[in-house]
């Protein structure tokens, strides 16, 4: 709660993205109260969403393709203040809830996954997120110092590079860097 | 003259007939298993043995004169040592050894000085295999390595009877194989490259090889500790089995856990033999 009021930055992935929601539903079927920290509402889905999952982040600052695994029986769903971390493509089932599109224009139904709001971060992305994701490692590192992405020293790191073309092998997407 | 079907694969060596009167049409078509030229000129001689089927082991039947027909199974492997048995094996006959006897003769040869990969070539190495199953089994294997253990290969696969979410691995504590100080470590499976960035941030230097089976033969000739998840386990047992199969390699059980194998195949393929043409003699012109 402190973390959250001090802004300081937040990841929480899957059974925390849940807690720190209004509400979620229990193993048992019950309804329990979230921390509240997050505007959304998770409820058991029918079917268990196992797999890859591939987004494209919708956050600033973050260009690169996300990958990783999701394994999560709840379905979630956002409320006004709490935007999506990304948008599902091609592999995934992401939030596992129908959200309405935030294009006005797009007349497909589109999947969404994660949670942002305030300084925090909530996703589905198991994989490790951030051993697969390593913008998403710098970008929560620039803003725990307080500095921008690009004043952190570089680090090679080629075998997370060929763990990601290979988990990102297939896709019609390539990676791209929109940005700097 | 004795005449041996011993398979010609290579058909480089000759296009054309070279003693064809000139201007002739001189170049040999091969038409299937015979030899045709312009009619005047000399076809492919009807053979007094010949190698009728060579099956997937790498034994073959050989069809010999008078009826001899009997299967032979070499210790050598490939195509030109079974061309060269056969004709050793006619050889053998004119010089009026038995035929069986001839062929159970060229069995037994399990070397060809120059020929066959020598040690350098020769890829021994004694594997011992531990399977694991989950998180608490992999921390159980990392000890039960022997201390001075110079190889070790760690497989992974993510299939559905191994579990197909493979966050598990970063529940296990790599620490006691990066205390081993393991001179080489490959990580192997079809999740190589997540248990190599695994081992990676557990502060072991490791290379990616997809396959179990490759990585035993990318290690140096030694011992080699294999931990294998489920599949990844069962998959390279399998691949033993086939290559033992095709006389690729030899694999002697030493406990349960422990295996011997010896490859008879270099790694960087080199011809062994220079393969046996058809014999081919032109009468005349």
């Amino acid at each position: 709660m402190e973390a959250a009021e001090s802004r300081r930055p937040i990841l929480a992935i899957c059974a925390s993205l849940q807690v720190l929601g209004e509400r979620y539903t229990d193993a048992g079927g019950r309804e329990v109260e979230g921390l509240g920290l997050l505007d959304v509402v998770t409820r058991p889905r029918g079917s268990r969403a196992i797999g890859e999952l591939v987004e494209r982040p919708l956050l600033a600052g973050l260009t690169h393709l996300l990958t990783g695994f999701e394994n999560h029986g709840g379905g979630t769903t956002l409320g006004p203040d709490a935007r999506p971390l990304g948008k599902v493509l091609v592999v995934g089932v992401g939030n596992g809830s129908v959200e309405d599109s935030l294009e006005a224009d797009d007349s497909s139904s589109v999947l969404y996954e994660g949670a942002v709001q305030g300084s925090i971060i909530g996703t589905y992305l198991h994989g490790p997120a951030l051993a697969r994701n390593p913008q998403l490692a710098d970008y929560l590192l620039a803003e725990a110092l307080g500095v921008n992405p690009g004043e952190l020293a570089e680090i090679e790191m080629p075998l997370v590079e060929r763990l990601r073309s290979e988990r990102l092998e297939g896709l019609a997407w390539k990676e791209r860097r929109t940005d700097e | 003259m004795i005449w041996v079907a011993a398979g010609a694969p290579w058909k480089d060596d000759a296009r054309f007939l070279s003693r064809a009167p000139a201007h002739s049409s001189s170049a040999m078509a091969r038409t299937g298993r015979s030899r045709a030229t312009a009619p005047s000129l000399p076809r492919r001689p009807a053979p007094d043995w010949e190698i009728t089927e060579v099956f997937e082991d790498g034994s073959f039947d050989l069809l010999g004169p008078d009826g001899t027909h009997t299967r032979v199974s070499l210790s050598v492997p490939g195509r030109a040592n079974r061309g060269n048995s056969a004709q050793a094996i006619a050889a053998a006959v004119v010089m009026g050894v038995a035929p069986l006897r001839a062929a159970r003769a060229v069995e037994s040869v399990s070397g060809v000085a120059g020929t066959l990969p020598d040690v350098r070539r020769c890829r021994a190495c004694r594997q011992f295999r531990r399977l694991a199953k989950n998180p608490a089994g992999w921390q159980e294997s990392q000890t039960s390595i022997p201390s001075r253990t110079e190889q070790v290969i760690v497989a992974v696969n993510a299939q559905r009877a191994d579990g197909t979410d493979t966050s598990w691995l970063w529940d296990v504590d790599f620490t006691p194989l990066r205390e081993l100080g393991a001179r080489r470590i490959i990580a192997s499976g079809e999740r190589a490259a997540d248990l190599a960035v695994r081992l990676d941030y557990a502060g072991i230097t490791a290379e990616a090889i997809d396959s179990p089976f490759e990585a035993i033969f990318a290690m140096d000739v030694g011992p080699v500790q294999v931990l294998a998840n489920y599949t990844a386990f069962r998959d390279l047992k399998k691949e033993i089995e086939a290559a033992r199969a095709k006389r690729e390699v030899a694999v002697i059980q030493m406990s349960e856990s422990v295996l011997r194998i010896v490859s008879f195949i270099p790694r960087c393929w080199v011809p062994m033999a220079i393969p046996a043409t058809q014999p081919f003699s032109v009468r005349g012109q």
